[in-house]
């Protein structure tokens, strides 16, 4: 008999013995029920074994499958799952509610803290660039509003995500039409090792990432952690499949375990870490500039901190719970004030009463000579993060919006085109504000690129895969809406109209002179805006037919294309196209600078200048569909700053120096007149009592 | 941030500070008008020294609406009141020169003049040097962030004492002006 039944036991039988169901029997029934709550709940907290011992525990365990049976390598072809194998030792249950996993829980969502970098769904055969977010951020289209199943979400972006927690009951209704392979595929699981892998032990995220994109779910793990070989792929699957038929079966992926990887007895040794490694975060936290595929990336120094010794879990912390720390000023969080303390202020400054200042060796600023009004002004981040400001704002590319790790030939601009670090004056939710109230602190931006329609005056996005099949045919687009857009070939008779020269017009264009050359990609030029239009109205045109009573957008570069009744495109009015073609900004932190680079170093006039880049670096918006034009931006029209009143205080700067000099002369002869006033004084007193 | 000094919550001893001289200038008026002694025999100073004292002032009058007012109003001091508050400043350290210069009593030339207005003339001048000295420290690179904040705590008492003392310095000019000292 367990310890636990013993005292369940007693406490019931206590109740029983003792006639407490004389005058009020609610009070005793109430403190029964609170009593055994609160037994088994101290025994549910004790329920798993611990080693307590900082050298760790050497993991070698035996594997279960999603149906709890043992894996023998020798017999049992279905992968392991991490639920069933670590969850026999540690609290998954609780663990599965932590913030990298919640985010398809309703009650995870209430209070989401500042915006953060949204899951980006692109499909490149539709220009389709959307900001797409289960936590709500303002800017970000939640799924079910789109239309989009959480397993659309798990197929779409759960290569680069740690697994997802189903949600149950009416949460878990797909919205109608979806798409939803949940019988076939299962749920994304939950792969421990995507971030407690000792890096060097061969686990592989990339191969996660690709067994997701062929919807292995349950298979992903185990491929991932190299236990095994998968073959064959859950996605020629039909939706309606019976799983259970043998001809299906033959068809399910095959899964060849490594033998060498068991031991005699069954086990395997799962090489793991408490602290997940850097490289387990960079995975799908990685950001870097456009041109580092061109192979700059030697020329950008680490984050101080990096090279401090810190690793992204020093900061990022979470208990059992799994409920990581985000770090930013003001963030609510389960441990109470403890979170703050592991924001930079938190560190660095912490308050009056603070005691964790200058944790993990985090030395104290003096910001000698900075007015304190600058802290209420911009973020620490704005003065030490992120790249150093210059005349233009660059393009960078993130893990998850670019498929960084997915070995392909990279240029560095391919779509989404994600922009940083541009300052943004925020309030104390993250929400940006204009220029008058809030503090700057850096983002990266992106423009949406989307098909919509305008509905009783309202621009609403399509669903995505919808979208994609009510343009396909009219853009005859098979892989790439930019590419294959733009892509015109004149035809002989058209070479020969233009170049006048039967022998001219069969040579390549490269072989051509560069008069030749110029008149044909004149043409093609020409060529090349007919066709988007024409196959762009037709696109328009196939949306409005599906959708009578709405008028067809495609939204790009902060424009929204429309057609008009004379058959061209058009820009739709602003009044109409409303918030939703704005760009969505998240704050950036990180790739902090040491002082001697931070913002400022060199003077105030770094931000405090007439031209300075804080207020008047410039960048141009990529529109997606080809041969768009757009405007070149300055960044205090996305501050909505009071530039007139800069540029007041900007003037104020120039001959500052001098203006030092000259007070502090000034100053210095005050006190030689008053000292000198004083000892007139003092003697004229001293020689009228001497008289 | 706390702009307090030895506790005492700067916001809310503004509007007391200024009602309160106020109230000891028109005692003073009351006093000055009901026991009239005029001498003819009063320093009198130059039309340079005069204008200097207007323009120190207007800028106090600047200064003050700017600083106060803003603090009262929002807390703190930005926008555009802070350019004119830092406009005004540069100003007023340079006409403070102009100012001890003609203004602070020398022996026997001032000798007979209301003791209220040398005695103010002195507190306006060490203030205000107070005020200015402040404020220069902050501009160099040696104050770090709490020596910052308890510099800007300093300015403003001095400046807040630099503003009711400039109203009763030029009170007592007023009284002897009109023949009343």
């Amino acid at each position: 008999m367990t310890k636990r039944y013993q005292v369940l036991s007693s406490i019931a039988s206590f109740s029983q013995v003792r006639p407490l169901l004389r005058r009020n029997s609610s009070v005793p029934l109430l403190a029964l029920l609170l009593a055994l709550l609160a037994v088994d709940n101290l025994f549910a907290q004790n329920r798993y074994a611990t080693s307590d011992s900082m050298a760790g525990y050497v993991h070698w365990i035996d594997l279960y499958d999603e149906s709890n049976n043992k894996i023998d390598s020798n017999e049992n072809s279905r992968p392991y799952s991490p639920e069933k194998t670590c969850g026999r030792c540690h609290d998954f249950k609780t663990i599965a509610h932590g913030f990298h996993f919640n985010a398809a829980l309703p009650t995870a969502n209430s209070d989401v803290g500042r915006p953060g970098l949204p899951l980006i769904w692109n499909d490149p055969r539709t220009g389709t660039n959307l900001p797409v977010s289960f936590r709500g951020w303002p800017g970000t289209h939640k799924p079910q509003d789109l239309g989009l199943s959480n397993w659309q979400m798990s197929a779409k972006f759960g290569g680069y995500m740690p697994g997802l927690t189903a949600p149950t009951g009416e949460a878990a209704q797909a919205p109608t039409g979806s798409i939803d392979r949940t019988k076939i595929t299962g749920n994304l699981p939950i792969d421990c090792m995507l971030c407690h892998n000792r890096p060097g032990s061969g686990y592989s995220p990339f191969v996660w990432t690709e067994q997701i994109q062929d919807q292995n779910f349950a298979y992903a793990p185990t491929a991932a952690l190299g236990l095994g070989v998968v073959t064959g792929n859950m996605r020629r699957l039909k939706d309606d499949v019976d799983l259970n038929s043998d001809e299906v079966k033959e068809q399910l992926p095959k899964l060849k375990y490594e033998l060498e990887k068991f031991r005699s007895d069954g086990k395997v040794f799962i090489d793991l870490v408490r602290k997940p490694a850097n490289e387990s975060c960079y995975y799908c936290h990685t950001s870097a500039s456009s041109n580092s595929p061109q192979g700059t990336r030697w020329q950008h120094d680490d984050d101080i901190h990096l090279r401090a010794g810190l690793k992204c879990s020093d900061c990022h912390r979470n208990g059992l719970d799994h409920q990581t720390v985000r770090g930013f000023e003001g963030e609510k969080h389960v441990s109470g004030t403890f979170a703050a303390s592991l924001s930079c202020q938190g560190c660095h400054i912490g308050d009056d009463n603070s005691k964790s200042v200058g944790r993990l060796g985090a030395p104290k600023p003096a910001h000698k000579g900075l007015p304190p009004l600058h802290f209420e002004k911009l973020s620490c981040t704005a003065c030490h993060s992120g790249p150093q400001l210059n005349d233009e704002i660059g393009r960078q590319i993130l893990s998850s919006a670019h498929h960084l790790g997915d070995h392909i030939k990279r240029t560095g601009n391919e779509l989404p085109a994600i922009y940083g670090n541009v300052m943004l004056p925020v309030n104390e939710t993250g929400s940006p504000v204009d220029g008058d109230s809030g503090k700057y602190t850096p983002h990266r931006m992106m423009w949406p690129s989307f098909w919509g329609v305008v509905r009783d005056g309202k621009l609403q996005p399509l669903n995505p895969e919808q979208a994609y099949e009510l343009v396909r045919k009219p853009l005859k687009i098979r892989k790439d809406f930019v590419d294959e857009l733009s892509e015109v070939k004149l035809t002989l008779s058209q070479r020969k109209q233009i170049l006048g020269d039967d022998k001219a017009a069969r040579m390549k264009t490269e072989e051509l002179d560069e008069k030749q050359r110029k008149l044909i990609e004149e043409a093609e030029a020409g060529e090349r805006k007919k066709q988007i239009d024409d196959r762009m109205i037709a696109a328009l045109k196939e949306i409005e037919t599906a959708m009578p009573g709405s008028q067809a957008v495609y939204v790009s570069a902060g424009q929204g294309i429309v057609k008009t009744d004379d058959g061209k495109l058009s820009n739709l009015p602003e009044e109409k196209l409303g918030t939703l073609a704005d760009p969505y900004a998240w704050p950036s932190a990180h790739m902090v600078r040491p002082a001697q680079q931070s913002l400022g170093a060199t003077g105030c006039q770094e931000c405090h200048g007439k031209d300075s880049q804080f207020f008047f670096a410039k960048l141009k918006p990529i529109g997606t569909l080809p041969g768009q034009e757009t405007n070149e931006i300055t960044v205090h029209e996305l501050q909505k700053a009071d530039i007139q009143r800069l540029a007041q205080w900007s003037q104020m700067f120039e001959g500052r120096s001098a203006f030092k000099i000259a007070s502090l002369i000034a100053f210095a002869l005050t006190c030689v007149i008053t000292v000198s006033a004083l000892a007139v004084n003092l003697s004229s007193s001293w020689r009228k009592s001497t008289r | 941030m706390s702009p307090d000094l030895f506790n005492l919550p700067f916001v809310k001893l503004i509007i007391p500070t200024v009602l309160a001289t106020l109230v000891i200038v028109s005692l003073l008026a009351l006093w000055v008008m009901s026991t009239r002694r005029h001498r003819s025999d009063r320093y009198q100073r130059g039309w340079f020294s005069r204008i200097a004292y207007i323009a120190f002032i207007v800028c106090v009058a600047v200064l003050s609406i700017t600083a106060f007012g803003s603090i009262v109003r929002e807390g703190h001091m930005q926008h555009y009141a802070l350019i004119a508050h830092t406009s005004g400043a540069g100003a007023f350290v340079f006409l403070l020169i102009a100012v001890s210069a003609t203004y602070l009593p020398r022996g026997s030339a001032t000798r007979d003049n209301w003791t209220v207005e040398q005695w103010s003339a002195w507190i306006l001048v060490l203030v205000s040097l107070c005020t200015v000295a402040t404020m220069l420290i902050s501009m160099v690179p040696v104050l770090d962030t709490q020596g910052m904040n308890q510099a800007l705590v300093v300015h403003r008492f001095a400046g807040l004492a630099t503003a009711m003392v400039a109203i009763v310095h030029l009170f007592s000019l007023v009284a002897g002006r009109l023949g009343y000292r």
